[in-house]
């Protein structure tokens, strides 16, 4: 008999064994003290980088996956986008649940090999659960950053 | 222009509970900010204000300025509206400083910040979710 636990067990699992690993995806948490939150002035920012584990499966918005490979991407004959990268994201319960998904100091930060950043603002998110409990999320990033 | 933004929140932050009735009135300015992600989304049950056009001159700088009441309930929207409407209205200039150096105090710059009290008005603006009133004022400073 599945339960919660066993569910989000087997897709931490999968995740971590086909999750695409070229670029890594952390969640950064921004921190402010001192000065005049209301004007921005003269605060002190900090930011924690964690490492998602399960690392999230993703693909960028208005383009589908095609071929054996779920990175040989194709951009869809007159499809819209919006300014900057968008992508789609499976998150873990494990790595991102629902109180980071709500955290508006909360972006999502890819890192290459060769140190280059990309920054992303969660934009909207569902939730999927079972008997009560979140098991993944789908959520909606979009770049704060431009470029790839 | 940052110190004409910076004032002129302060003033409505800073005031509005003069007029507010013993209700608490958020306010909030919207700016957008990688350390800040949502900073420039509008805050539900607050007034927001953001900065939505910049004019400069040697002489007379002018800032447009919108300010949003953002409610779950329309008649507390109007309780808000009247008090913000009543704030502006009891006078039509602040002073502007300069917040750069020190946030808590202030430096005056020796002019003021002008708002014309006969173009405070706000406008229902359609929403599913919420009951939103729209206020936009032209400021006018030294430039």
């Amino acid at each position: 008999m599945p339960n919660p636990t066993t569910i989000l067990a087997k897709l931490d699992k999968a995740l971590r064994t086909y999750a695409p690993v070229d670029k890594l995806v952390y969640k950064r948490v921004y921190t402010k003290t001192g000065g005049d939150a209301l004007i921005g002035r003269g605060q002190t920012t900090t930011s924690t980088d964690t490492l998602l584990d399960p690392q999230p499966m993703y693909r960028r918005m208005t383009r589908y996956p095609v071929g054996p490979s779920a990175r040989a991407e194709l951009i869809i004959t007159g499809g819209e986008t919006s300014l900057g990268n968008s992508f789609s994201m499976m998150f873990s319960a494990t790595a991102m649940p629902l109180t980071d998904l709500e955290n508006p100091n909360l972006i999502i930060v890819f890192k290459d090999t060769a140190g280059n950043e990309e920054l992303f603002r969660v934009t909207d998110f569902e939730p999927t659960g079972f008997q009560g409990t979140d098991v993944l999320f789908i959520a909606y990033i979009q770049s704060l950053s431009g470029g790839a | 222009m940052r110190n004409v933004r910076d004032s002129f929140v302060h003033f409505v932050a800073d005031n509005i509970a003069q007029f507010s009735n013993g209700q608490t009135i958020p306010v909030v300015a919207l700016f957008r900010s990688v350390a800040n992600p949502d900073g420039e989304k509008f805050k539900t049950n607050s007034v927001n204000i953001s900065f939505v056009g910049e004019s400069l001159s040697p002489t007379v700088n002018t800032t447009i300025v919108e300010l949003d009441v953002i409610q779950s309930d329309e008649l507390t929207a109007v309780d808000w509206a009247n008090s913000l409407w009543q704030l502006l209205s009891a006078t039509f200039y602040t002073a502007l400083k300069d917040y750069s150096q020190n946030p808590s105090a202030p430096v005056a710059q020796g002019t003021n910040i002008f708002w014309n009290v006969n173009s405070v008005g706000f406008k229902p603006i359609h929403d599913d979710y919420y009951f939103r009133y729209n206020c936009r004022l032209v400021l006018q400073s030294h430039g």
